[in-house]
């Protein structure tokens, strides 16, 4: 006798475990597509099917989230798109009636939603690895007058990072301001020079408040130790403080 | 039977018309413009400015029988000259008040050796510096020797209120052990020191050598090379709200400065400046620069 052809859509499979092989197939593609039209009809009439997928791209963003280094908010937006853009296609996949769209939709969406969470994971990563670190909490600047921490033209201070080397550059943002706000406006004309400690070839001249610049760190052991000596007109009296320090590749 | 014309009035030639029309509009533009006022001009938000400036600084701005005269008093001049509105003759005003006289709008800008500060600046905006000193000492026959701050020390220093010079005086307790009194105005401290009862005035050097000059006979004289604090920077303050009327001032000033009417007004106004200090005008005169960081500032920030 001729067996019936095989409905469309339907897995014809021959041999001992012939079986066994595509359940499980199917069930792999279950639980990561979240696709099981094609599994079985009691697959079909009990929905938490619908819920592994969901869960997988959940679990990865909160792992990622969990596992997020410190740093400016700005580098984690892409991160932070991947993991929403996952989560919500995962929800609408999860949500969405099953006849409402085509299997093709359904798998393509499930599928869409695990390659960002994942991407979102492998970025957290290398944001963990290679992204900026705020370290502006962790620099102390001494030298300047003990009683009222201001400074005067040709003042030399020590900015220490209290923090080590863990990137090959340091940006640094510094503000001077009026220490006697009610008997001078020296700001505008005030400069400062800084390098690293014992270090003349990272040198820099004429730098403003408010003006950022950056140090090579390779090489560095130990912690950050940046040199500035303030140049501002005789009589001047100066607060100077750390606006932002960021370590990055 | 006499043919009949079918043409009412001749059309007039092309010319013709042309020459009405012209007239014609001549004419309505004419009226238009009689019927109509010019409007009157506006600088910071009036029609007739009122100017506060001091009384009682030689040199910089002084009053006598009605009659004005110094540094501050030619800017005035020159910048009634250069903005297009009315003036009211100047208002007179302490150092304490003129803050308040801006805010209040009992002045719409304010000459009178007023330095920029950064609190200040929170409060009214500046066009300037016109001119840059910094705060030195004047002392009488008594003060012969006193050629450094040392040579003050356990004396009494004399200032008045609503000054920057206050503030840079504190310090002198600690630097030079001198004894700093804060008086009501300068009339006052100037008293003081003829009368032998303070050792030394300070405040900045542009007042002084306006002062040295006019008590010259009383032996009252500049000490060279002594000065205190932080550079002062002179500008004319305005209300806040006018910025483009601050620029305008802030353009000219930039262009003023390198004239050599700036240079003429110090020289006529502050003689003994120029002949203490012969490079006066690389320590006096500020640059655009300076002018442009300071003027019309919403903010200090960088």
């Amino acid at each position: 006798m001729t067996p019936e052809p095989p409905a469309r859509g339907d897995t014809v499979t021959h041999g001992d475990n012939s079986p066994a092989i595509g359940f499980v197939g199917k069930l792999f593609l279950s639980v990561f597509l979240g696709d099981f039209v094609d599994f079985t009809d009691q697959a079909k009439r009990w929905s938490g099917w619908n819920w592994p997928p969901f869960l997988l791209v959940v679990s990865l963003g909160a792992y990622a989230l969990i596992y997020a280094p410190d740093g400016p908010a700005r580098q984690f937006l892409w991160v932070h798109l991947a993991l929403g853009t996952a989560v919500a296609l995962a929800l609408v996949r999860l949500v969405l009636p099953a006849r409402s769209a085509r299997a093709h939709g359904r798998v393509l969406m499930s599928a869409a939603a695990v390659i960002c969470s994942f991407a979102g994971v492998v970025g957290m990563d290398h944001l963990a690895d290679h992204g900026e670190i705020d370290v502006t909490g962790r620099t102390r600047i001494s030298g300047g007058t003990v009683t009222d921490s201001t400074v005067t033209n040709g003042s030399r201070l020590r900015l220490v990072v209290d923090s080590p080397a863990d990137r090959s550059r340091l940006r640094l943002t510094l503000t001077v301001r009026d220490a006697d706000k009610a008997a001078q406006f020296c700001a505008p004309e005030t400069r400062y020079s800084a390098q690293l400690l014992g270090n003349t070839s990272t040198r820099v001249d004429d730098v403003r408040s408010g003006q950022t610049i950056g140090f090579p760190l390779g090489g560095l052991q130990g912690a950050i130790d940046v040199e500035i000596t303030l140049l501002t007109e005789e009589g001047c009296r100066m607060n100077l403080f750390v606006t932002d320090a960021v370590l990055h590749d | 039977m006499a043919p009949t014309s079918t043409t009412g009035r001749r059309a007039r030639p092309v010319p013709g018309r042309l020459f009405g029309t012209v007239a014609t509009l001549v004419l309505l533009v004419g009226l238009a413009a009689c019927s109509s006022e010019e409007p009157e001009r506006e600088f910071l938000g009036v029609r007739r400015i009122t100017v506060a400036m001091h009384n009682d600084l030689p040199g910089l701005s002084y009053s006598s029988n009605y009659d004005r005269s110094g540094l501050d008093f030619l800017m005035f001049q020159h910048i009634e000259e250069e903005i297009d509105v009315d003036f009211s003759e100047p208002v007179d005003v302490s150092s304490g008040d003129r803050v308040t006289q801006l805010i209040q709008r009992k002045a719409d800008m304010t000459i009178a050796s007023f330095s920029i500060t950064a609190d200040r600046m929170d409060e009214i905006d500046f066009v300037g510096p016109y001119l840059k000193t910094r705060q030195g000492f004047l002392v009488g026959p008594d003060g012969a020797g006193i050629e450094r701050l040392a040579d003050l020390r356990g004396s009494q220093i004399c200032t008045w209120q609503g000054t920057t010079s206050v503030e840079a005086l504190e310090g002198i307790r600690e630097t030079a052990g001198a004894d700093p009194v804060t008086l009501t105005d300068a009339s006052d401290c100037i008293e003081q020191l003829i009368d032998g009862q303070v050792k030394a005035v300070s405040t900045d050097q542009a007042i002084l050598y306006g002062f040295a000059r006019q008590y010259e006979k009383e032996g009252l004289r500049v000490v060279p090379d002594v000065t205190i604090g932080a550079p002062q920077h002179y500008g004319i303050g305005l209300p806040k709200g006018h910025t483009a009327d601050c620029r305008r001032l802030a353009s000219w000033l930039k262009k003023h400065v390198g004239t050599s009417s700036w240079i003429r007004d110090v020289e006529t106004s502050l003689p003994t400046l120029i002949e203490e200090d012969p490079g006066w005008i690389s320590s006096h005169k500020p640059s655009a620069a300076e002018i442009e960081a300071r003027s019309c500032r919403d903010s200090i920030s960088p």
